[in-house]
This record gives C-alpha cells, structure tokens and sequence, in this order.
C-alpha cells in the first residue's frame, strides 16, 4: 500500500451535496489536505447549513464514509444495492423520504 | 462556542439514525488520528453556536427527517453550559443523545445527569501509553472507566471503538475484555472504518486502514467476550 511507505495519508474527497461559497474555507469548516471539496452554486447560509459527507476511496476497492446523509446514503445504494451497510442506512432516508414526498412537500 | 457541523445523518448507530448531529468545535484530547482535527483541536473554527437557533433547526428536521438529535464535538462536555441550553430549548419528547469521549468530570456528568436519553461513548485506548502517545492524554483509563459505569447506571449506554490499525491487542482487546467483565450485555459498535485522517502520519502505524485480518481478529475477541455488537 502506497500509504505504507512514504507515510502519507490517501486522499479524500469532501462531498458537499447543495450551495456553497468559493470562500467558505476562509469563514468556518477549512477542507483538510488532501481533501477536493465539490462545489456548486452560491452559499446564502454559513456552512453548517451545507450538508457534506466526505468518502474515502481505497485502491482494494472499499470505500469510507465519513458524515454519511440521507441523501448520500442512498446515492450509494442505488451505485451498490448489494452492500448491506449502506443498504440499511439507506432505507430509513428512503422511509422518510417517500413520507415527507406524500404528507409534507408542497405539490 | 462554535459548531462546524449541523446536519442529519445516518453514519452512526441503526437505532439512532437517521439523526440530527450537531458538532461543537473543540476537544480536551489531541487525537493525531482525529477525523475532525481542524475543528476539533481549534474551538475558534466554525460559526458561533446560538442554542435557540440550533433547536429551532432541530425540531425542523425532527418533524420532516430525523428521530433523534446528537450533540457531540470535538468533545461536548467542554461546552456544557451551551450544551445544556440547548437541551433546554429542545421539546421534552425529542430522544437526545450525548456521544462523548467519557474524559469528563465526576461534576460534569453531575450536570449531565437525566438530560441525556443515550450516552454514546468513544471508549478510544485499552491502555495509558497508548491514549498518552496518540491523544496526549493522561490517566485517560480511570478516568473513562468511571465514566462509562456512571452512564451506565444513569442512562441507556453505548460503547463505540473504532479499531485502529496496529492496535488490535493493545487497544481493543483490553477494551473488550473490561466490557465483558464490568459491563456485560452492553451495546458495542465496532468500527472497523478507521482512515489516516489529521496528523495519523505522525505515527507510522496509523499511516493506513484496518486490513481484512485485523477486522477478523477484532471481530473473534468480541465474540469470544460474547459482546454485544450493533451495527
């Protein structure tokens, strides 16, 4: 494992999944090295308002999940409906979902 | 006090989740492995923690996406009075969970006592040397060890280790072992997913993730400690 020998962390990779600023590092949560932060949009709130996961990819395949949402946890099923840790992570977003879509949302 | 990090999740415990989590900035341990270490080392970052606004989020999300709301940090119990005003500010039927590193005091669990429905422990070291080398801690098994019988005794208690690499016999097992013994039937979440977050460099056994045969032996001492894993 490359890790192994020069002692250096693998990479990772911040998801955040709505708005954010091209400042926001410089106001609350600063991206730790290595870390590519996704961005879109603009930011309107601080940042504790941007639901973020941050995954961690491993050569062997496996992957981390670090802060795991609703909404990733189920883009991570749909990717592996195989993978029974995410799957029952997944299914109680997916509860909630299908009875916020029926009950709550506006039409 | 300032939070980095307020949203509903569904990485922790089956049971708990999905949970609304709010992360408070800074710690009393310097864990080189910390996943959160900016935060959680510098009280400074993040945005300023105001409670009421923190619970009127939190009853949002409690009604439409989460069952149970997670006040954790960095290390909550160095923001007790914050914590505790937020508490106040959430409705009484709202299941509130503490996650901690148990490192607190005999007087801040005092105050502690009956707020919090569960008690969710990071029980990190199976020994001294190994909490002083990696989280410049002192006298950290006594002092987590009171703490964990206490919330025990006053709360619905949970018990996570996160399995690092390289210390599987010197961390976990010793862990295992006390909670067999002087805990038995409590719940224990392994978790094998460690990554060599931080400063995790600074120590070359930590410089990688748990592999496959040290996932396979931790899991062997938990059953033959016959624990009580959750996912």
């Amino acid at each position: 494992v490359n890790e192994q020998r020069n002692h250096q962390p693998p990479k990772r990779i911040a998801v955040v999944q709505s708005a954010a600023s091209p400042a926001h590092g410089q106001r609350g949560h600063q991206a730790p090295s290595g870390v590519r932060r996704l961005e879109t949009g603009d930011e309107t709130e601080g940042d504790s308002a941007l639901p973020h996961s941050e995954l961690l990819i491993l050569p062997d395949g496996r992957i981390l999940v670090h802060n795991l949402t609703p909404a990733f946890a189920d883009l991570l099923h749909h990717l592996n409906p195989d993978e029974e840790q995410i799957t029952a992570r997944a299914r109680p977003f997916a509860h909630h979902a299908a009875h916020v879509a029926s009950h709550e949302l506006p039409d | 006090v300032r939070f980095f990090s307020a949203q509903v999740e569904v990485s922790d415990e089956l049971e708990l989740i999905p949970t609304f989590a709010v992360a408070l900035s800074g710690c009393d341990l310097r864990c080189n492995f910390c996943i959160t270490g900016g935060p959680s080392w510098n009280a400074w970052e993040g945005e300023v923690f105001d409670a009421r606004r923190m619970a009127a989020r939190a009853c949002q999300v409690l009604d439409r996406s989460a069952r149970t709301i997670m006040v954790l940090g960095g290390e909550p119990t160095i923001h007790l009075p914050a914590a505790l005003e937020l508490v106040v500010a959430l409705p009484d039927s709202a299941r509130l969970i503490w996650k901690t590193n148990a490192h607190g005091s005999a007087q801040a669990r005092e105050l502690l006592d009956g707020l919090f429905d569960v008690w969710l422990v990071d029980f990190k070291f199976g020994n001294d040397d190994c909490a002083a080398r990696l989280a410049k801690v002192p006298d950290y098994l006594h002092v987590v060890k009171e703490n964990l019988l206490w919330a025990d005794a006053h709360s619905e208690l949970m018990v996570r280790h996160l399995l690092m690499p390289g210390h599987v016999d010197c961390c976990w097992r010793p862990v295992a072992e006390w909670l067999a013994v002087n805990l038995p039937g409590i719940k224990v979440n392994l978790r094998p997913g460690f990554w060599p977050a931080w400063h995790a460099a600074r120590h070359a056994e930590l410089c990688r993730t748990v592999s496959h045969n040290e996932s396979r032996r931790a899991l062997e001492i938990a059953r033959t400690n016959q624990l009580h894993l959750i996912p």
